[in-house]
């Protein structure tokens, strides 16, 4: 297979990961304080990634799908410009 | 690992005499230099060149540990400190020796990809690449974020830029190698790029397309980039570095910056491909190339730790509406 191509189903699962990735800020609303959600991979598929700078539940209470779309969560902090300090 | 269990393992290691590990000759004051004959006497004054801290969040911490100075035998003492933590430990390059002679953190001439560069009233950043107007290949720019060339936004048209940045010893008029020309506004929100260019002095020589240590940039990435995939950067600070993207289409990103917060959409984050951090500040202007040398990417911010992030290229190359010298 060359590089470039893509299996139709992958476009499929990326497509439901960013119709997912939509929802996701409002379904995390109040429960972390949420910078940034993206687009990664888990277990082989798309999935929904939820970076937090912190989280005001136990992870446990935490959405860990979104209609079908597994949701990752990372704690990623405060995020900065990279210039020298 | 628990924070009482970093605490610990931070006080073993401390206990233990690391030093023993190196070579004795390792230990003499200038070693990394080359110089041999010392006196006894300094043979005694033995110091690690090694700090270590405890870092992390909500439970789960590790070692971090500082490298000061490059030491003969100075990867075996860090090997074992990362098997005693079980690989559980952030080492990191610090410190004056590395910061004199390695080369992106000095003046460059030719410019390369990759070297400290800045605003005269910023610290440093990093050289990007080489770019122009397309069309008109005559004109030489180089790229790198707004927030390194244009100040974020409070430098004006014609400033001077300068290689290496301010913070490396860059000083105007005598390390201009530029003056600030386009750059993408930062605002509150839905920004995509943290982008700018300076016009290149006309005495000024560049290596075009080369990145030390890896060859030529061969071309822009039109294709999908996907989670998993390896990248490779050069910047002011750490260098050079391997990392994987670990997630793609970054939405309602916070970035702190000196002006205020930036939220930003469409971003790519990037994973460091081992312990150390992809980037650190000091990197924000590099290039982002994929393994076949592809440009993917301008780099711009980033937690320190485990977090990069970074403007799509085709975005960067869009909004300034310029292409890749190559």
């Amino acid at each position: 297979m060359k590089a470039g191509a893509r299996r139709k189903e992958d476009d499929l699962e990326l497509d439901a990961a960013r119709a997912a990735k939509a929802k996701a800020r409002s379904l995390f609303s109040g429960l972390a304080k949420v910078n940034g959600v993206g687009i990664t991979r888990a277990g082989g598929r798309y999935a929904v990634k939820v970076n937090c700078e912190s989280l005001n539940v136990p992870e446990t209470e935490l959405p860990d799908e979104i209609d079908g779309v597994p949701v990752v969560v990372d704690i990623t902090g405060p995020i900065r410009k990279q210039s020298a300090r | 690992m628990r924070y009482e269990s970093a605490l610990g393992l931070k006080a073993e290691l401390i206990g233990e005499d690391l030093t023993r590990m190196l070579p004795t000759r390792a230990m003499l004051p200038h070693a990394a230099a080359g110089v041999r004959k010392v006196s006894a006497r300094a043979i005694t004054r033995r110091q690690l060149p090694l700090a270590m801290g405890i870092v992390g969040r909500n439970g789960k911490y590790r070692l971090a540990v500082r490298v000061q100075r490059v030491l003969p035998g100075i990867d075996a003492v860090v090997e074992h400190i990362r098997r005693t933590a079980r690989g559980e430990c952030e080492v990191r390059m610090v410190g004056r020796v590395v910061k004199q002679t390695v080369w992106h953190r000095s003046r460059n001439r030719p410019l390369l990809i990759g070297g400290s560069l800045g605003h005269v009233e910023t610290t440093a950043g990093t050289l990007g690449c080489f770019v122009h107007r397309a069309g008109r290949p005559d004109e030489d720019y180089l790229l790198s974020n707004n927030h390194v060339l244009a100040n974020e936004n409070l430098a004006r048209r014609g400033d001077a830029i300068v290689q290496q940045g301010p913070i490396d010893g860059g000083r105007s008029p005598r390390d201009v190698v530029a003056a600030l020309d386009r750059f993408v506004r930062l605002k509150a929100r839905r920004n995509r790029v943290d982008a700018a260019l300076g016009a290149l002095e006309d005495e000024v020589e560049y290596y075009v397309n080369w990145m030390e240590s890896f060859g030529d940039v061969t071309g822009v990435r039109t294709g999908m980039l996907d989670e998993g995939e390896t990248v490779y950067k050069i910047g002011r600070t750490t260098g050079v570095t391997r990392g994987r993207v670990s997630a793609i289409e970054v939405d309602g990103l916070e970035v702190e910056y000196d002006t205020g917060t930036m939220e930003f959409d469409g971003q790519l984050e990037i994973a460091p491909a081992g312990d150390e951090p992809f980037s650190l500040g000091g990197d924000s202007g590099s290039l982002i190339v994929d393994d076949r040398r592809r440009a993917v990417a301008l780099l711009f911010a980033g937690n320190d730790v485990d977090a990069t992030y970074a403007n799509p290229i085709g975005a960067v190359l869009d909004a300034l509406r310029i292409v890749l010298t190559l």
